[in-house]
């Protein structure tokens, strides 16, 4: 990648600039647009891989690959029309279903909890501990799930997307969202229906 | 599982409610992301692509090696027909010698 030096001024404009205008200063080699567009971003990869491989080491090293992987191939980047979020979690998808495929006896590793019990600090220990272990069993319940039916409850409640902004990720209409989702949550309750019985 | 049996049969608010309960945002470390920034700012720097002359160099000494590599080849293959070619010599001489009466002098 040729390096393109901005000037200060230039620089500090990088935050007001939208997506695509970074996008477009990173295809022409502009290290700091794509660093702007990490910090715009790594957050919400982060957390997308957390939840899909259950633990914070393996959520780094994917993180970390992610990230150069986009870094190596932004020059090729084509904009068509749809968000680089959409691009970054594509990736990330890829690298998840690889590391699965590679790792498939890590399968059953337990969510840390360590977050859950920094969140409920204000509770008492036995109703944050009943809590915690709610959690654990619902996510339990959601690495089950297919991998699109997981994606999708991670956009929807981690990062809080709209049904749009979910369809572009993930290459659907708005529709199908709409008709995923509903589909997963009857899926979910019938796997309780199991799990009951 | 106990706490599936809490869910009224027919209602997602009280499954989403769940959802939105354990699907918390969580945060990487600082150290990870500054660390990893740092890196990718440096990768950048690391990836100027090779000048035109010195792919020019470059095509020149993989087309020279692979000349050489075919002159070795063939030296080889030269070489091993001519120790077959002196072994066949030898064991015909040797072959003439064992037929051939041995010569007495005349008197």
């Amino acid at each position: 990648m040729t390096e393109t030096t901005l000037t200060p001024s230039q620089m500090l404009a990088l935050t007001e600039l939208s997506d695509d205008g970074l996008v477009e200063l990173a295809t022409q080699g502009s290290s700091e647009a794509f660093g702007e567009l990490y910090d715009r971003y790594i957050d919400r990869i982060f957390n997308y891989i957390y939840y899909r491989t259950s633990n914070t080491h393996d959520a780094e090293d994917l993180t970390e690959r992610v990230f150069f992987r986009a870094i190596k191939h932004i020059e090729k980047y084509e904009n068509r029309g749809l968000p680089i979020s959409a691009w970054l979690y594509r990736i990330a998808h890829n690298l998840v279903a690889n590391w699965y495929r590679d790792n498939s006896r890590r399968k059953e590793i337990p969510l840390e909890t360590f977050e859950f019990t920094l969140q409920y600090q204000g509770e008492k220990p036995e109703s944050a501990l009943i809590r915690t272990e709610e959690h654990e069993d619902l996510l339990r319940v959601i690495r089950q799930l297919p991998a699109d039916r997981q994606q999708l409850l991670i956009l929807k409640f981690v990062e809080h997307l709209t049904n749009a902004e979910i369809g572009q990720i993930m290459g659907r209409t708005e529709g199908a969202i709409k008709s995923l989702y509903h589909r997963i949550l009857i899926s979910m309750r019938e796997q309780y229906q199991v799990d009951i019985s | 599982m106990n706490w599936f049996r809490k869910f009224p049969q027919d209602n997602f608010q009280v499954m989403e409610d769940k959802l939105d309960g354990t699907l918390r945002p969580v945060v990487p470390r600082q150290e990870f992301k500054h660390n990893l920034r740092s890196r990718l700012i440096a990768h950048t720097f690391k990836s100027v692509p090779v000048p035109a002359s010195r792919s020019i160099d470059r095509r020149w000494l993989f087309a020279g090696g692979a000349l050489g590599s075919i002159f070795v080849i063939l030296t080889t293959i030269r070489g091993i027909l001519s120790v077959i070619g002196l072994v066949g010599l030898l064991l015909q001489y040797l072959d003439r010698q064992k037929r051939s009466p041995v010569s007495q002098p005349a008197h």
